[in-house]
């Protein structure tokens, strides 16, 4: 049988307000977003520091800056056959 | 709801503490830690409320401890169980809330000259155990906050001397003698307010 200190604890725990749950929810998913944002916001920072300081490229972002620059190819430039003309 | 989400979630109410953990800091899903809150936040809110006597107080310590909790999730160690580990950020939290608000407050009941004698070593369980619930309300809101929190984890929690003495950052033998002290200071409460009517209802 429970002792009088549980049976006290138990009539105290049926008093959680339920909108408890709504607010601590919307600080777990502030956190969330907020530890996204830091993942995504700190390598990018770390590279500008790195270019700033006369530094190379980070690896991880290298392919990244080749496809940029094969996107700003001039569109009055015909493109260059890869393969020779089969007629 | 899908038939897939309902299954995750009835999967998330089976997960033990520490597997939702894992995967809380793993994936960073909200819904594993919301299956911790709803384990606990009853718990936790009841001892908020046994030791700052105040239901807004209570609701809002609520809160900041499950902050707390979230946001030292990654430092839990699994030395001693989850709950553990959370009821003692609760009582921590309590008692520094308490200090902050009353500077000169009396945290654990000091040395009341009536110690020492063999009948007090040996004060009864059921000074506290047996009391009628209403009763017990009123004595314990008397009672200093440390011996509320020492008397909770005691007697609630069903925690070992050695692990009070963890949450508390104290020795074994002055946990001992604390809760001695608890239990006498508990009795000259009932006493003062009701008398010498016997304890049980």
């Amino acid at each position: 049988m429970d002792n009088s200190l549980k049976k006290l604890q138990a009539e105290r725990e049926a008093m959680l307000p339920p909108e408890l749950e709504d607010r601590i929810s919307k600080h777990v998913g502030t956190l969330s977003l907020f530890s996204n944002v830091i993942e995504v916001f700190v390598p990018n920072a770390l590279q500008v520091v790195v270019r700033l300081v006369g530094g190379e490229d980070l690896p991880c972002l290298k392919k990244y800056a080749r496809r940029k620059a094969h996107e700003n190819m001039d569109w009055r430039t015909p493109p260059t056959p890869s393969l020779p003309d089969p007629l | 709801m899908t038939a897939v989400a309902t299954r995750k979630i009835l999967n998330t109410a089976a997960l033990s503490d520490s597997q939702l953990i894992a995967l809380y800091l793993q994936e960073q899903d909200a819904r594993y830690f919301s299956q911790l809150y709803r384990r606990y936040a009853s718990k936790v809110f009841a001892k908020c409320i046994s030791m700052l006597a105040d239901h807004g107080m209570a609701r809002d310590a609520t809160q900041d401890v499950f902050i707390k909790v979230l946001l030292n999730l990654s430092k839990f160690t699994e030395q001693s169980s989850f709950s553990t580990w959370v009821y003692s950020i609760t009582y921590n939290y309590c008692i520094d809330l308490i200090r902050k608000k009353k500077k000169n407050i009396l945290i654990f009941t000091e040395d009341m000259g009536r110690m020492g004698t063999e009948a007090d070593a040996n004060i009864p369980d059921s000074v506290i155990l047996e009391m009628e619930t209403n009763r017990l309300e009123k004595v314990m809101d008397k009672l200093p906050v440390g011996d509320k929190a020492i008397l909770d984890m005691k007697y609630t929690d069903d925690l070992s001397i050695k692990e009070i003495g963890e949450v508390l950052n104290k020795t074994e033998s002055a946990i001992k003698m604390q809760i001695m002290r608890a239990k006498i200071k508990a009795q000259g409460i009932y006493e003062d307010m009701f008398g010498t009517e016997p304890i049980g209802a």
